[in-house]
This record gives structure tokens, C-alpha cells and sequence, in this order.
């Protein structure tokens, strides 16, 4: 069976690493580099992951959580942010708005594989 | 380790010159209207930037020069460094060197002169040399790797978890990854009734054992995830030393009897101890506690010399652990300890709050039965032999 992760992230090249990294990990990856762009590329099909940014123009992520969890499709999406802060107010923030969990920046790949199989299935 | 990075390093070194471009105008501000907070938030952002995708995309050099130079912006900023604006050579030194650094990282080629002189300069004020714990975000397998040992995990999750996008088997599927699982088991004492439940609640808990020879951090961070309305115990199962610090309570033997049951009497108020232990003294043997923390070691050090109590009467308001919190401690406990079902202790909620709700919350948590203060000898010995544990 075919799984599919969205990423989306403003950094052009933060996006293509996570990518590369989950389509070498057998995903299809779908890419966002805001939070609207991220909605545009929901069409109700199944998602295995969803992998964003917190800090974007246009839409963050927490405004980009809070929407897709409205979507009946998506209620139970595991919704991973990139963060570089730690900080525990912007975690709880994210973790209100929906979120299941946080990837701390910098990462290497495996560590990011690691966390995404802690979630998705 | 392969990083599988390299198609998209160009990526990075288009993104690094734009923020090593943003940092030098930003240093130029600083340099004509020192004092500026700004300017100096600008050119930390810009580094921090760099030190986090230079880390990720493996290039390690950059990364330790970027996280000096962030470091020493960043105590600027806060104010426990001077930000005199003699440091601005050093800063325009440090831009120019690290662009020359992406350059030639970006070339392949060696590192160019400067970057240990101004590496060692910012060393120099920082006081020491910097350890570098912020760059590194390894993998977790090989760490503190020791002997296996054998460890006794049980989670439950808060109300929460699947709506939080989270899922119980790719717990367990990662606890495995650590090491050798077994008695893996599932707690459903906290679900309601079918007209009570909400499909989207999660009212599980799961038990398991693992042997590893993995650190109990690593299996802690399994649950990073999980927030506070969930628990989690890790604890070593050989030895029964948790991850917490307990001590063994001073129990009050006073109304130990012999008898056939043996029961803990869960109770902030002496007298209502003494009064319970009086009528349950006719029935068996057993000990009072005044907090739900002692009551906790008591239930421990029972289970873990094979005499566990069959009966505990459990005060609702105590200070600190009150009487709900503890009853769901006590069937984490028992699901640790893989006791379910009919082996579980019986316990009767013997408390002065006599409104609807405490009393459903008490039964949805996990109590067998509630009797209400004051209480009357005959009701707790009826409720009791209800239970059954009088045929026993």
C-alpha cells in the first residue's frame, strides 16, 4: 500500500531534505511552502503524515493545524511540526491547535524517520 | 551514516548566502546605530539559521562556526554580554569568514585561513570552548548502551491521545525496537458503557514488559508525545526500583489483626482511619495510610512481596494525591504488574462527597464500590461481602 506524507515548509531546501528522506523511505510526498499551499494540496485522500514548519508567511502552522483539523479526513492525521524552538508555550500552542508531535530542527534524517514512525503507520 | 542529503545542498548554499547577505546589512545598521536591538536580533536570526540547516544537511563546519557565532549573539542580545561596539570588527570578521566558508564548502574545497583565528577569538569571549550539544541531534540506538535488563512499562493515555493523531500499536511498535517485548496487556477497567462512550475518547491503558539494554530514557522518550493528562511508569522489574525516588512508609500496624482479608485503609483523617479499621478489623488484617503517595508504596511493596491487599477504602479529598488520582494510580499499578481483572484489589471510595458526579467519575476510574461518610459498620461489611471477598 502506497503511503503519503505532506510537507510543507518555506525553506526550499528543508522541504526537498525532508522529501528525499521520506521518499526514500517509500513515501509519496505532496509539498507545501505555506500554510494555504499545504491546504491547496488536500483533496480528502488518505495522508500517513503530515510534516510542517511552525514560522511561514501567508499561514502559519499552528492557523494550517487548527484547519485541517476540521477536515473530516484528516482528524486523526498524525501532524508533526518542525520547530526550532523548544520552547514549551509554542509546543502547547501547536499541541491545542492539533498537533501529535515535534521534530526539533536541526535533525539528521534518521532521527526524522525515527519520529515519523513513531507516529504513522 | 548516509544522509542522502547531498541532492539538495545547493538548496542550502542559495538560502545561506541570502541570510549571510541579510546578516551583513544588518551588521552595517548595528555598525552606524549602535545600541540597535534590531539589527542585532536580525543578524542572530541569520546565524541560528545557518547552524540549524548546515547541521541538517551534514556540514558540520558550518554548523560549528554558525553555533559559536550564534552563541555569542545570542548572550549580546540577552544582555549577559557586553554588546559594545568594539565586537563589530569581530562580528564583520566572523560574516566574511563564514561566507568564505560556504564558498568553498560549497566548492569542496578546504577550509579557508581565518576561521580558526576567528573561531578562537569568539572561544575567547565566550570563555571556553564552546561545547557543541546544540549541532549534534544523533540517533538514539548506541547510546548508554548496557547489560539488558528487564523493565516493567505501563501507559495510559489521556482522553485526548487519538484525537491528538496518536496511535497505542506504533507505541508498542517502537518500544519493540528497543528490545524484547512480552506480557504485552491491555487495561479496559476505565471504559463506560456503550451509551457513555465517546468513540473518540481513548479509556485504554497498556501494560507490557521489555527487556533491553537500552537506558530508561530511551524508553521514556517513546512518550515524548504523549501531554499531561497521560502517565507513563518505567520501572526496572528485577529489582522494583523506579524512576522516581519512593521511600518505605512508616505504616501505622496499629489495627493489624489476623483475619482472612487483608485490607489498606486510604484516609487524610486519623479517626476515620481508626473508625474503618475498627469494622474492618472484624474481617481480616491490614494497615492505614494518610496520603495516596504512602499508599502507593504500601500497594507496591505488597504486590512485590506477593502479599497484595484484596481490599482498600479510599478517602476522595486528601491534599495533593486526592482519591481519584490515586485510584487510577493503583490500576496502573496492578496493569504493570499484569494483575487484571478478578486479581485486581477491590476498592470501596469512603468519602464524605456524596454528589452524582464524584461518585460515576470513581466508578469510570476504576472503584468496585462507594460508600458515604459516615460510615456505618453494617453498610461497608454488606458492601464488602458484596464483593465477594468475604466467600474468598
Amino acid at each position: 500500500m502506497s503511503k503519503t506524507a505532506l510537507i510543507v515548509d518555506d525553506s526550499t531546501s528543508l522541504r526537498q531534505m525532508v522529501s528525499f528522506t521520506l521518499r526514500e523511505a517509500g513515501f509519496e510526498v505532496l509539498e507545501g511552502a505555506n500554510g494555504k499551499e499545504g491546504l491547496r494540496q488536500l483533496s480528502g485522500q488518505p495522508l500517513q503524515v503530515i510534516i510542517t514548519d511552525l514560522n511561514m508567511p501567508e499561514m502559519d502552522g499552528i492557523a494550517m493545524i487548527q484547519q485541517i483539523r476540521t477536515i473530516p479526513a484528516y482528524r486523526f492525521t498524525p501532524i508533526l511540526m518542525l520547530t526550532t524552538e523548544s520552547h514549551a508555550a509554542k509546543r502547547d500552542e501547536a499541541r491545542k491547535a492539533g498537533a501529535t508531535g515535534w521534530i526539533v530542527k536541526p535533525f539528521v534524517p534518521e532521527k526524522l524517520l525515527d519520529i515519523v514512525n513513531r507516529v504513522a503507520v | 551514516m548516509r544522509t542522502g542529503t547531498e541532492p539538495f545542498r545547493e538548496a542550502f548554499f542559495v538560502e545561506a548566502e541570502e541570510r549571510l547577505g541579510e546578516m551583513e546589512a544588518a551588521l552595517l545598521e548595528w555598525e552606524r546605530s549602535p545600541g540597535g536591538t534590531e539589527p542585532l536580533q536580525a543578524i542572530f536570526r541569520a546565524a541560528h539559521s545557518i547552524k540549524g540547516s548546515g547541521a541538517t544537511f551534514g556540514l558540520d563546519a558550518i554548523a560549528r562556526f554558525a553555533h559559536a557565532l550564534e552563541t555569542l549573539l545570542d548572550r549580546m542580545r540577552s544582555g549577559t554580554l557586553d554588546a559594545a561596539s568594539e565586537r563589530i570588527d569581530l562580528l564583520l570578521a566572523a560574516c566574511d569568514v563564514l561566507q568564505k566558508l560556504v564558498e568553498a564548502t560549497r566548492r569542496g574545497a578546504a577550509s579557508p585561513p581565518g576561521v580558526e583565528s576567528v573561531l578562537r577569538q569568539i572561544n575567547g569571549i565566550l570563555g571556553s570552548p564552546h561545547e557543541e550539544s546544540g549541532i549534534a541531534a544523533g540517533g538514539r540506538i548506541g547510546n548508554g548502551q548496557s547489560a539488558p535488563r528487564q523493565w516493567s512499562v505501563a501507559f495510559r493515555p489521556g482522553s485526548e491521545f487519538l484525537r491528538q493523531g496518536q496511535n497505542p500499536l506504533l507505541l508498542i511498535r517502537e518500544l519493540g525496537r528497543l528490545g524484547e517485548l512480552s506480557e504485552i496487556a491491555a487495561d479496559i477497567s476505565a471504559l463506560p458503557s456503550l451509551d457513555q462512550m465517546d468513540p473518540e475518547n481513548c479509556y485504554l491503558a497498556w501494560s507490557l514488559h521489555l527487556r533491553t539494554s537500552q537506558r530508561a530514557e530511551s524508553i521514556s522518550e517513546v512518550f515524548e508525545f504523549l501531554d499531561e493528562s497521560s502517565s507513563v511508569t518505567v520501572v526496572e522489574a528485577s529489582s522494583g526500583a523506579t524512576t522516581e525516588a519512593q521511600s518505605r512508609p512508616q505504616l501505622d500496624d496499629s489495627t493489624a489483626h489476623g483475619g482472612r482479608i487483608k485490607y489498606l485503609i486510604i484516609d487524610d483523617d486519623p479517626d476515620c482511619c481508626l473508625l474503618v479499621g475498627d469494622i474492618l478489623s472484624e474481617i481480616g488484617r491490614g494497615h492505614c495510610v494518610y496520603n495516596g503517595a504512602e499508599a502507593m508504596v504500601a500497594l507496591r511493596l505488597a504486590l512485590e512481596d506477593g502479599e497484595p491487599y484484596q481490599l482498600v477504602c479510599l478517602d476522595i479529598m486528601m491534599p495533593q494525591k486526592d482519591g481519584h488520582e490515586t485510584l487510577k494510580a493503583i490500576r496502573a499499578l496492578e496493569a504493570e504488574h499484569g494483575i487484571a481483572g478478578a486479581r485486581r484489589c477491590q476498592v470501596i471510595m469512603t468519602t464524605s462527597l456524596r454528589d452524582s458526579k464524584h461518585c460515576l467519575r470513581s466508578f469510570s476510574e476504576g472503584c468496585e464500590n462507594y460508600v458515604v461518610k459516615p460510615v456505618d459498620a453494617e453498610e461497608l461489611l454488606a458492601k464488602v461481602r458484596e464483593l465477594g471477598l468475604l466467600g474468598r
